[in-house]
């Protein structure tokens, strides 16, 4: 097979007396964005790809393990979901409601004054209240480190649709320390949902180098649906 | 470091994971057949790159060439055994300056001794549990059973494009095939294997899959142009035989998006041939029309560019690693894809 003639893009002369090529013909910003536009198609295929290959590993799961009777229990089903949120956690919207309540309580109570804080040592009424839906990582996280959680929704009815648009708040830590929202991506940002069909969402967590230690928490929620509302939870440790 | 001496490096690590899968072949019969054709392919002289990466990246975040050969071994092993595979299912006649395994004995015995280099891969990854524990063993195990995995699927995708003669690939279909076929099991679990071994599992692998993809994307598509327009004797393959083999390179993808109705007929007519069939005139052409409408300047460009992006992730990753020979060959492997000329 020949040899290709010269690459087309070679276009600069060398100068006699040993100056410098001219490289004033290179539009950099065109070049810059070429590269860009590579590299982030490139990065989507990527991130497709793995969020393809968590769901398909939850699926395999799925069908090796007794849904139905982790989630007619509530409190299993949370209880799972807080031991399985390594990578990927199993979350369906047929949870949500059970569980929306006791987030209600929960944000109330971070909202609300100390000293008015619920007796939480555990009694009757409360312990009849969902639990609320705490996303985090398998372990913490050092500053300048990132964690992916997933997050799977499904609808259960089989003529339903909806779309799902997670909103996001900032992280927000010990004295009032706050990690700005850009920390946390969500992939996609909105997602048609059909009945009987399982969406993924992936959300991913960038720390800043310098972020100080504790725990921080953010809030993730539907921006057609209210009621769809979960704590981002990240533990920093130094 | 220089270029010499990161391919210095890299074969030297090269050579002890050839020693390393000697003593996992079993002296036994049936020999002719089966176990004296297992050493052929690594024998012939392969760059040793996925060992390399893996044995480096472990050092790097302080571990030990003993603690990854052998799982450096077992990449080696199926890494051959898919070539070997992959040289029946392509039909192709050399490798590595050689007549493929196929051609020098015949298919089934060929896709035979690629099964037996599977099984065999498992050994070294089991050995793992003494020397690593069993934690980090079971994660090796999960790693390349999700590389063997990712790369068949990919080898599908590829595979069925061809068998539909599909001529309406985009950019991002080829990435999504490379990705598979290639990145995982080149770049991205070696990195990732290493990183695992050298940190005791310390360090979350999740944030190599950019580096070992743009890394093992630029590097696909580098061997892709090498198959165009290298020295034969150097690349060890047939020149041009992608082209013959109606291989969807990033090249051929470009050209059948950019080229003119009548040529688009042309390259269609020629892809529905029968490989054993086609004429290398026909091939000639085709390499022709690549020329003319930029396709492999295009795929350079590209490479470059993902290379490029492949160094920022490096940076970015290995930062906070303490300076080391093996961090230096790492990065010296991408500036050598970086500054690589054809």
């Amino acid at each position: 097979m020949p040899q290709q003639k010269n690459d087309q893009r070679k276009k600069g002369k060398s100068r006699r007396g040993g100056r410098p090529e001219d490289t004033s013909w290179i539009d950099t910003d065109k070049v810059v964005n070429r590269a860009q536009r590579i590299v982030s198609s490139a990065v989507n295929v990527l991130e497709e790809e793995i969020a393809a290959g968590i769901l398909a590993a939850k699926r395999i799961e799925k069908k090796l393990i007794d849904v139905e009777e982790i989630r007619s229990n509530p409190d299993d089903l949370i209880n799972r979901i807080r031991r399985d949120s390594h990578e990927a956690l199993d979350l369906y919207i047929d949870a949500f409601a059970s569980v929306s309540g006791k987030l209600n309580t929960i944000i109330e109570a971070l909202k609300s004054d100390p000293a008015e804080k619920p007796n939480t040592t555990g009694n009757r009424s409360q312990k009849q209240k969902p639990d609320a839906v705490v996303l985090e990582p398998d372990g913490p996280l050092k500053p300048g480190e990132s964690c992916t959680l997933s997050l799977i929704v499904y609808e259960d009815n089989v003529g339903a649709s909806g779309k799902v648009s997670l909103r996001k708040s900032d992280l927000v830590g010990p004295n009032n320390q706050v990690v700005s929202q850009r920390a946390i991506t969500i992939m996609p940002k909105t997602l048609m949902l059909k009945g009987q069909v399982e969406k993924e969402i992936s959300i991913n967590v960038k720390l800043p180098r310098r972020v100080l230690p504790g725990i921080y928490n953010a809030l993730l929620t539907d921006i057609d649906n209210p009621l769809i509302r979960m704590i981002l939870a990240i533990q920093v440790t130094q | 470091m220089d270029e010499i001496q990161m391919k210095q490096m890299l074969a030297g690590y090269g050579a002890e994971t050839l020693r390393g899968i000697g003593s996992f072949i079993p002296n036994k019969e049936p020999g002719k057949y089966l176990y004296d054709l297992i050493a052929d392919y690594p024998n012939r002289g392969g760059k040793g790159f996925r060992p390399g990466l893996c044995i480096a990246t472990c050092k790097a975040f302080g571990g030990t060439l003993k603690e990854a050969k052998f799982t450096a071994v077992s990449l080696e092993l199926l890494h051959n055994s898919f070539l070997i595979h992959d040289d029946v299912e392509d039909d192709s006649f050399y490798r590595r300056n050689k007549p493929t395994m196929h051609q020098a004995n015949n298919k089934a015995i060929a896709i035979n001794v690629g099964d037996a280099m599977n099984a065999l891969s498992m050994l070294p990854l089991n050995r793992n549990r003494e020397l690593l524990g069993d934690k980090i063993a079971q994660q090796l195990f999960l790693e390349v059973q999700h590389m063997v995995l990712e790369c068949a699927e990919g080898q599908a995708l590829e595979l069925g494009w061809r068998k539909d003669n599909n001529c309406s690939l985009v950019k991002t279909d080829y990435m999504r095939m490379i990705l598979k076929k290639t990145c995982w099991y080149t770049c991205i679990h070696p990195i990732r294997m290493g990183a695992i071994i050298g940190s005791k599992g310390r360090t979350d692998p999740e944030k190599f899959n950019r580096l070992g993809y743009f890394m093992g994307a630029s590097f696909q598509i580098q061997d892709d142009i090498l198959n165009l327009v290298a020295d034969e004797e150097k690349y060890g393959k047939e020149i041009g035989g992608d082209i013959l083999e109606g291989k969807r390179t990033l090249m051929l993808i470009h050209l059948l998006s950019h080229c003119q109705p009548r040529e688009l007929k042309f390259i269609k007519d020629y892809l529905t041939v029968p490989i054993l069939d086609r004429k290398e005139a026909d091939a000639r052409e085709i390499f022709s029309l690549m020329g003319k409408y930029g396709s492999v300047a295009y795929a350079k460009e590209t490479s470059k560019y993902l290379a490029g992006a492949a160094l920022k992730e490096f940076y970015t990753h290995f930062s906070q690693v303490p300076d080391s020979v093996d961090k230096a060959f790492l990065e010296s492997i991408i500036l050598y894809m970086i500054n690589r000329n054809y």
